[in-house]
């Protein structure tokens, strides 16, 4: 038998002898704002440590999603810390879970391979995205902020202040993205990796009630008159269309929360009607 | 063991039990064929225009996307649609302190004041006390009481809980207040200069003004628009405002062309490019039915620089009867990064299409004539026991650096070794 021959047969029997490579991890992808600490200020302790028990190992990815999608310090940003999070744990296995533009910067990833040298490994060592109230369609609220380019002072914590991910998240700038870059939406490509998306269909705010106010609303006159800019079904922030737009739907809130509770904007990202065990279970 | 192994410890065996049976290894049959790709020569010359590019990563890089199942032509979507039941206009504190009309064609329609600061501005923000707004019809007597006609009144504290409109101000109007037009006055003074967005939603109003507009066009493409109100085609010239990422606002002439309408800039110079998506926003004020009915809509208009081209000639490596890479020849007038990609397909046993992949690559290239090569996975293709015809599909050219599509074409070429 040749060296190399010998080589190759050790290759085989090595990978069929270890699970290392079958490591399995998780990573928590933010949505619009420049995180530095993500796991408390975005997702919140409670949420990652339920949805990461028995899923090995997990990141809290912290970037500045203010930008556009494809910024160095959004989408490369993303992709350094993942493949130092692949590379370094022997991650094999990853899920990516999102949240609101958080899934546009990973389907900006996955859509566009040759966009830099990162994204492909990314790409094929991910397993599946699960797209919590992703903006895949924007939102008529970036619009109405921006209207007359005044989106300076009319912004809310929902969008942040001054940023081009609010610009990205109006609805005719996503479709121009989605008709021509990002991949998933109907008539498009099929992302390379499945994305599963919740979709939060309705808010409920009253004080009174505990339930409504896990991640919370307080004052129900002021989203009823937000809601005048979006349609009857809707997370508060981004239309149920817009959730489900790219990929396919993984559930609408009260088909699976605990007490049919609709999950807010705010409360798909928090350990809120069961949300984080049904991710724990799915991965 | 990991089943997404185990295919890779199969394959490996295999390689390996083969590479030990099989001392005289068998050269693989090598061949290069130029192909004519089924590409129509595009009518614009190339446009040597320099945009900063977005993307500059100077890196080869290639990607392949298994696929499967019958090949089915994507939809390709060219133009864009919006809708709008709303509008909005600037004014300034002194001109909200006199009092403004509005017309209203909507019950329960939502008024929403925020004020405006431009980034150049250093103006201090003075959100609006709602409790301090008057609002009635112009014609009403003046013993009613604003109370009569609005509801959900709300300050900017509150309004800030839901997260969006940050030191705004809105109402609602009640079901029974009358449609037409109102005057809404601000009794607190407010600096003259300030300015503020008003905002009137009618949701699910049936008078609907409707654009539908190209989703890009390049630099030597006219901008032309269709606009409908109540499915109606508009009376009235609208007017127009380009803005582009920086914040930068253009005037545009709108003038009649048959059924639609183009926009040109006041000035009559060309209408600038940008690696960016630029904000176009329509108004328009048109009589219904002896009713003024107000709309405004903002869409977003891509203006790219035709900064490349495909060659017709491909240059086609085969390997075992299997094309193995696909050579592109790129005709550069603008330095940046270039993504060719393509759908390859093949014939099942009963004769019909099947995808196989989708293969792309992408580099930095300089102005002038550049080869771009793209992989084939062969082994993809042995596994689902395709063969020729193999077909290009799907031929795209994208400028990374400018966001932009170039050129699309459905059906390329058929790749047969003869």
């Amino acid at each position: 038998m040749k060296p190399y021959q010998r080589l190759l047969l050790l290759l085989t029997l090595l990978l069929s002898s270890t699970s290392a490579f079958a490591t399995k991890g998780v990573a928590f992808i933010h949505g619009t704002g420049q995180q530095t600490d993500a796991l408390n200020d975005y997702w919140t302790s409670d949420f990652v440590n339920s949805v990461k028990q028995n899923n090995g190992k997990y990141i809290v990815i912290n970037c500045d999603f203010d930008q556009y999608m494809w910024h160095t310090d959004a989408a490369q940003c993303l992709a350094n810390q993942l493949t130092t999070f692949i590379r370094g744990e022997g991650i094999r296995k990853l899920t990516l879970v999102t949240h609101s533009n958080g899934a546009n910067v990973v389907r900006w990833i996955f859509s566009n391979p040759t966009a830099h040298r990162k994204f492909p490994r990314i790409i094929k060592r991910t397993q599946k995205i699960i797209a919590l109230a992703p903006s895949s369609a924007g939102t008529p609220l970036a619009d109405a902020v921006m209207q007359g380019n005044s989106f300076e002072t009319t912004l809310g914590w929902l969008l942040g202040y001054q940023s081009d991910a609010v610009k990205q998240q109006q609805v005719a700038e996503m479709a121009y993205y989605n008709s021509t870059l990002l991949h998933g939406t109907d008539g498009r490509p099929s992302l390379a990796k499945p994305l599963y998306s919740v979709v939060g269909s309705d808010v409920e705010s009253a004080i009174w009630d505990s339930d409504s106010y896990c991640g919370g609303y307080t004052n129900q006159v002021a989203l009823e008159f937000t809601q005048n800019w979006l349609d009857d079904c809707s997370d508060g922030f981004l239309e149920c269309s817009s959730q489900a737009a790219a990929g396919s739907v993984w559930f609408i809130d009260k088909d699976k929360t605990a007490g049919s509770e609709p999950l807010s904007h705010q409360q798909s990202r928090r350990a809120c009607f069961n949300l984080d065990t049904f991710i724990r279970d799915f991965i | 063991m990991n089943s997404q192994l185990k295919p890779l410890l199969i394959a490996l065996s295999s390689l390996a039990l083969l590479a030990c049976n099989d001392e005289s290894q068998v050269e693989p049959t090598a061949q290069t064929q130029a192909v004519t790709l089924n590409i129509q020569p595009i009518g614009t010359s190339l446009d040597s225009q320099t945009i900063d590019p977005i993307i500059t990563s100077q890196d080869y890089v290639s990607f392949i996307t298994p696929l499967s199942g019958q090949y089915q032509a994507p939809k390709i979507q060219t133009q864009q649609q919006q809708n709008s039941d709303q509008y909005w206009f600037t004014v300034t504190g002194k001109a909200l302190n006199q009092g403004i009309q509005l017309p209203i064609s909507q019950t329960n329609a939502s008024v929403r004041i925020s004020p405006k600061q431009n980034k150049q501005q250093s103006l201090t923000t003075t959100s609006i006390d709602s409790q301090q707004i008057s609002f009635m019809p112009v014609n009403a007597p003046a013993s009613n009481k604003t109370s009569q006609y609005m509801e959900n009144i709300l300050n900017a504290d509150k309004l800030a809980t839901a997260g969006i409109f940050a030191h705004s101000s809105g109402f609602t109007l009640r079901n029974s207040a009358p449609i037409g037009l109102y005057q809404m006055l601000v009794k607190q003074t407010l600096p003259e200069n300030a300015q503020y967005i008003i905002n009137v939603k009618e949701k699910n109003s049936p008078k609907q003004l409707s654009l539908t507009a190209p989703l890009a066009t390049s630099q030597t493409d006219n901008l032309t628009l269709s606009l409908t109100l109540a499915n109606q085609a508009l009376r009235h010239s609208p007017t127009a405002m380009l803005f582009d990422n920086h914040g930068n606002s253009y005037p545009l002439s709108v003038t009649k062309q048959d059924q639609q309408w183009q926009l040109t800039l006041a000035n009559g110079a060309e209408l600038p490019t940008s690696q960016h998506l630029m904000a176009l926003e329509i108004n328009t004020n048109e009589i219904i039915a002896g009713q003024l009915i107000k709309r405004s809509i903002r869409t977003a208009i891509k203006r790219y620089s035709h900064s490349a081209n495909i060659d017709q000639q491909l240059q086609v490596d085969w390997q075992q009867q299997l094309p193995q890479q696909l050579s592109f020849n790129l005709d550069i007038a603008s330095a940046s990064r270039f993504d060719v990609s393509a759908v390859i397909t093949g014939a099942d046993q009963q004769g019909q299409e099947v995808s196989i992949m989708r293969t792309q690559a992408a580099q930095w290239f300089e102005t002038g004539k550049q080869t771009l090569t793209l992989p084939i996975d062969q082994a993809l293709i042995s596994q689902m026991q395709l063969t020729a015809p193999f077909r290009v599909r799907e031929l795209t050219l994208t400028d990374q650096g400018q966001l932009a599509r170039l050129s699309y074409q459905a059906y390329a070429s058929e790749l047969r070794l003869h």
